[in-house]
């Protein structure tokens, strides 16, 4: 098998308060290749947002290896997280978290911005990225003239505007009715089929299923391991 | 669009968006800005900008040591025997004009003919004067006008080269008009003509001493231009070197020697004093400012709090934290540009009303209080620096939330890290408000307790007005002869009491003063005869005055020349230095034995706040002066009889002026002007503070209820009464009132002991002032917290747990 995309060995997080340690990841073994489609589920405080946020440099391990696209990334600063961040990682999130002051095209153009390229490719790469979603036609809208839905999907345009190594989404569905909910799977589907690689958080097993792969998480250990449904 | 454009149109949109904190922050700063771009320009316009001359910073002033001033000889020796720096010489001295049948006085300045070219002024039109103007006395009787006399008195007659001004009773042709920007070269005093050195004699009649040959007579103010590439330094030793010769005397130790200054827009011994006043002022004003700026950082962490999700997604996209500061740091720095702009319109607004705070009376002042790029400089560089320097802490705090955490939660409770940051700025707020409203207490106070203050003497019905019949050539007779023509007029109007003459008016700001000898008591060698307050006064001047005599007699006709000589002294002069018996003991003054007659009550002559001091009275049959002010009372309003004096006046000599024409009230007010200019300017302050403060509090009060919604509708659902939610919170509140307020008295107390000397009738650490503006600001602040605490214990339960 190919080296992995993503590499975790023997992840750990301790969270220490003044009389408490709280040990939200033990030994989390892990290793996400390039075009998979992984899920990870299990109970409310197990450790899935714990994990994401380790896997998208939002915070960093007590212990043990990450590597990412073949570098370790467990331990570097603030602002060498955020440079891989907004290069190698596209975030989706349950609250879909636009930025209600910006247009949907300024929203999806905000990580091409931070990344410094140049305005014409920036505005080329918005304009694919809404136009994959289907959402070309709403650039100029605010996100609050928008659906929840619609909302959602401009949140996977931004994440994939930027051409991220890997997708994570946490609980993509999680705010959504059941119809814009299997809209926007099908749209992570789509996405997969066309070749990204996506790590999603939910605790909803009925789209747990459409995934490849599904890891079970329990008091912050990896307790089991399954193919999914979906096959690219 | 580059990365700082984007910035600064996300940040443009960001504030419209939020016009009522936008409206408040830059409220906040523009009140901070404008204070303080309001007292720069003051501080500019009289210690900072240069003359609008030509290379300023080679000009100098040169001072006779301790004397100062030079005689003409002087002046002339050091101007030609020396290479190192071209001077000029000047006097400002009071003209009568004469137009048509009417004389006003105007400010004159007698000029060297070097003065227009050592000084660079370019002519408005025509020509100034030169040194061919001033070459053989007597010889060039020609004058220049300011552009303001020009404009506001001859209303810019195009034709005035060439004509005829009557000037102390001489006939001056106007040769040319200063340039529009020179002022002269003294702040304030503007003059309106000048006149060569050289025709001292005919715009100075009175002088009866040829001042163009007199060594005994120091009245010149000396300035100059260094010569390329000499220094002052090297230019004091080159003058310095000339004294032997200039002064025809060894100079006494205690005379100093010659000193060359930078050229400052005052008089040296007001420059120390400005130097003083308006950088406390400024530094008063930037107090306020901290204010200002410690409401919009609290507006800014509220903010921020607002923003903390925004903050989050953005960092999860890849924004590092320098890119998140320079955000937040670009809205900061919008805002306070826009601050800025608003704080200079006030600050412009502001300035607009200094003119009324000089006083109705007294000379023509004129302060040129125009903004220039050094204000506006200032005023950017300010809202700037302060605008960044309080926008960093809540851009460097807000650029580190809990983003997983923040990213999952519709709204989170404050961090209690934030809430202490804001508290503290709050603890400024209200400890700087102290400072300045118990600064500006003390002054209100101060203010009333001088209005009561009893000067000694009449200060309700009585007219007074000088006159000058020295300007006009009048000799010793003749002046007599004059004043005594317009005692006897004014005395026989229907409704005037009496009418005195008098050199001096109490609380002039002034003060005359003679050595003297009690007769048969020798001084001490090596001890300075002893000094006391002089004035020379006329017949009825205590009955005019209403100053009772505690013994003895008022001059009275037969105290002329050739009688024996008399004074009247005051009751501390009595006591202090006759040891109470007065009558009839004689003292040595000026080499002539004179004889106390009369002990009269103790008036406050120089101020309102000074103690009482020793004072004398001679009277000026024996003693004559030139310049009188005539004291009119008046047995009721004596503002119809303003008008009557100037007729008097002119029955007597249709050219003569009539100057300082006013009621003996606003006579008083003049008395009060420092007092009340004090007030006014602590009380708008200390208004701004604490209007700036309270909102402050309500700010982080309201702010916090809203944050604490959920916790309340706990709190609510479990039972807790209104009152007890309110407490709870207004207590929260309170407490930090309470050390702001504690931090505030500390300061104040230290710092009021600074004020002691500037306040009538309190002491600096007055207790009342104290308990006032502790209630005063703490009764505010208690109000700020209630209110919102009030909203927030009356809103549903539910509502405030669902609104999580």
């Amino acid at each position: 098998m190919s080296k992995p995309l993503l590499h975790l060995k023997s992840i750990k997080k301790v969270f220490t308060t003044e009389e408490v340690e709280t040990h939200a990841l033990a030994d989390v073994h892990l290793d996400i290749h390039e075009g998979e489609f992984v899920s990870i589920s299990g109970p409310s405080g197990c450790g899935k947002s714990t994990l994401l946020a380790i896997l998208g440099l939002l915070d960093a391990p007590s212990g043990g290896e990450y590597w990412l696209n073949g570098k370790q990334v467990a331990q570097l600063t603030l602002a060498q997280r955020a440079r891989i961040r907004n290069r190698e990682i596209g975030f989706i999130f349950q609250n879909f978290n636009l930025i209600g002051d910006l247009t949907v095209f300024e929203n999806v153009e905000l990580p091409l911005v931070y990344r410094g390229l140049p305005a014409g490719e920036r505005r080329q790469r918005v304009l694919d990225s809404l136009e994959l979603v289907g959402m070309s036609h709403r650039a100029g809208h605010l996100p609050s003239q928008l659906s929840g839905g619609q909302q959602q999907r401009v949140a996977v345009a931004r994440a994939v505007g930027g051409r991220p190594s890997i997708l994570l989404a946490d609980e993509p569905t999680g705010n959504l009715d059941s119809t814009n909910g299997d809209a926007v799977m099908d749209l992570l589907k789509d996405l997969h089929r066309r070749g990204s690689t996506i790590c999603m958080v939910t605790h909803d097993t009925r789209f747990a299923r459409h995934a490849q792969r599904s890891i079970q998480l329990f008091d912050g250990r990896v307790v089991e391991e399954a193919a999914g449904e979906h096959t690219a | 669009m580059s990365s700082f454009t984007l910035d600064l149109k996300h940040a443009l949109r960001g504030l419209s968006r939020t016009p009522g904190f936008t409206f408040l922050a830059v409220l906040s700063l523009a009140l901070g800005i404008g204070v303080n771009s309001a007292v720069f320009t003051i501080l500019n316009s009289v210690l900072l900008r240069p003359l609008p001359v030509r290379e300023p910073s080679r000009l100098v002033r040169v001072y006779a040591g301790s004397r100062e001033s030079f005689s003409v000889p002087a002046f002339r020796t050091l101007a030609r025997e020396q290479a190192s720096v071209d001077l000029a010489a000047e006097s400002l001295k009071p003209l009568n004009w004469t137009r048509g049948e009417q004389s006003q006085r105007v400010t004159g300045s007698i000029v060297s003919g070097g003065y227009f070219p050592v000084l660079g002024v370019q002519p408005f039109m025509g020509r100034l004067l030169g040194p061919e103007d001033d070459r053989v006395p007597g010889g060039h009787p020609v004058a220049v006008l300011s552009h303001r006399f020009w404009t506001r008195k001859l209303e810019a007659d195009p034709s005035i080269l060439g004509r005829a001004l009557t000037l102390n009773g001489h006939t001056f042709t106007v040769v040319g008009v200063a340039a529009p920007t020179f002022h002269g070269d003294f702040l304030g005093m503007v003059p309106e003509i000048w006149v060569p050195l050289s025709m001292q004699a005919q715009a100075f009649p009175q002088e009866k001493r040829d001042l163009l040959e007199s060594h005994a007579t120091s009245w010149l103010e000396v300035l100059g231009r260094l010569h390329p590439g000499v220094g002052r330094a090297q230019a004091q030793q080159t003058l310095q070197a000339l004294e032997a010769g200039v002064f025809q005397r060894k100079l006494d130790p205690d005379e100093g020697h010659i000193e060359v200054e930078a050229m400052g827009g005052l008089p040296r011994a007001i420059q120390s004093g400005m130097g003083v006043i308006l950088p406390a002022l400024q530094a008063v004003v930037l107090l306020v400012l901290l204010i200002a700026c410690s409401n919009v950082a609290n507006l800014q962490l509220a903010r921020a709090m607002a923003r903390r999700q925004e903050v989050a997604v953005r960092i999860a996209l890849g924004g590092s934290r320098a890119q998140l500061v320079r955000q937040f740091l670009t809205e900061s720095a919008v805002l306070a540009l826009l601050g800025a702009g608003a704080g200079l319109a006030l600050g412009a607004l502001a300035l607009r009303a200094v003119p009324s705070l000089i006083p109705p009376v007294g000379p023509d002042l004129f302060f040129d209080l125009g903004m220039d790029g050094r204000v506006v400089s200032f005023a950017v560089l300010l809202s700037l620096a302060t605008g960044l320097l309080f926008g960093l802490a809540p851009a460097l705090q807000s650029t580190r939330p809990d983003v997983m955490k923040t990213l999952k939660e519709e709204s989170a409770g404050a961090t209690s890290r934030r809430g202490l940051t804001r508290r503290l700025f709050v603890v400024a707020q209200v400890a700087l408000s102290m400072v300045l409203l118990v600064a500006s207490g003390l002054f209100l106070r101060s203010l009333a307790k001088a209005k009561d203050i009893d000067p000694g003497f009449e200060r309700s019905n009585m007219v007074l007005f000088n006159v000058d019949p020295g300007t006009m050539g009048y000799g010793r007779d003749r002046n007599a002869a004059l004043f005594e023509a317009i005692r006897h007029r004014a005395a026989s109007l229907p409704g005037v009491r009496s009418v005195a003459l008098a050199q001096m008016v109490p609380l002039e700001g002034g003060r005359m003063e003679t050595t003297y000898q009690i007769q048969g008591q020798e001084v001490p060698k090596g001890t300075q005869e002893p000094e006391t307050g002089l004035n020379k006064v006329g017949l009825a001047y205590f009955q005019t005055l209403g100053i009772p005599l505690l013994s003895g007699r008022e001059f009275a006709e037969g105290d002329q020349p050739g009688a024996p000589r008399v004074a009247v002294v005051n009751a501390t002069f009595a006591q202090k230095v006759l040891g109470g018996e007065a009558l009839g003991r004689r003292l040595v003054l000026d080499k002539e034995v004179v004889e106390i007659v009369g002990v009269a009550r103790d008036v406050k002559s120089g101020s309102l706040g000074e103690p009482a001091a020793p004072m004398l009275f001679r009277p000026l049959a024996q003693v004559p002066a030139t310049s009188l002010t005539v004291h009119v009372a008046t047995t009721g309003d004596p503002t119809p009889f303003l008008a009557l004096m100037r007729g008097i006046v002119r029955d007597v000599d249709p050219y003569l002026p009539v100057n300082e024409l006013r009621t003996m009230k606003q006579h008083f007010r003049l008395a009060l002007f420092p007092a009340r200019t004090g007030a006014l300017l602590l009380g708008i302050f200390g208004f701004l503070a604490l209007t700036l403060a309270t909102t402050g509090i309500y700010g982080v009060m309201a702010f916090d209820s809203t944050q604490r919604r959920r916790e309340i509708g706990i709190r609510m659902a479990l039972g807790a009464q209104i009152r007890e939610v309110v407490g709870l919170i207004v207590a929260q509140g309170m407490r930090v009132v309470c050390l702001g307020l504690a931090i505030g008295l500390a300061l104040a107390w230290g710092l009021a002991r600074l004020l002691s000397s500037l306040l009538y009738g309190i002491a600096a650490t007055d207790a009342f002032t104290f308990a006032a503006i502790t209630a005063l600001l703490g009764g505010v602040a208690l109000l700020a917290c209630l209110i919102p605490a009030l909203r927030a214990a009356q809103s549903e339960p539910m509502l405030a747990l669902r609104s999580e």
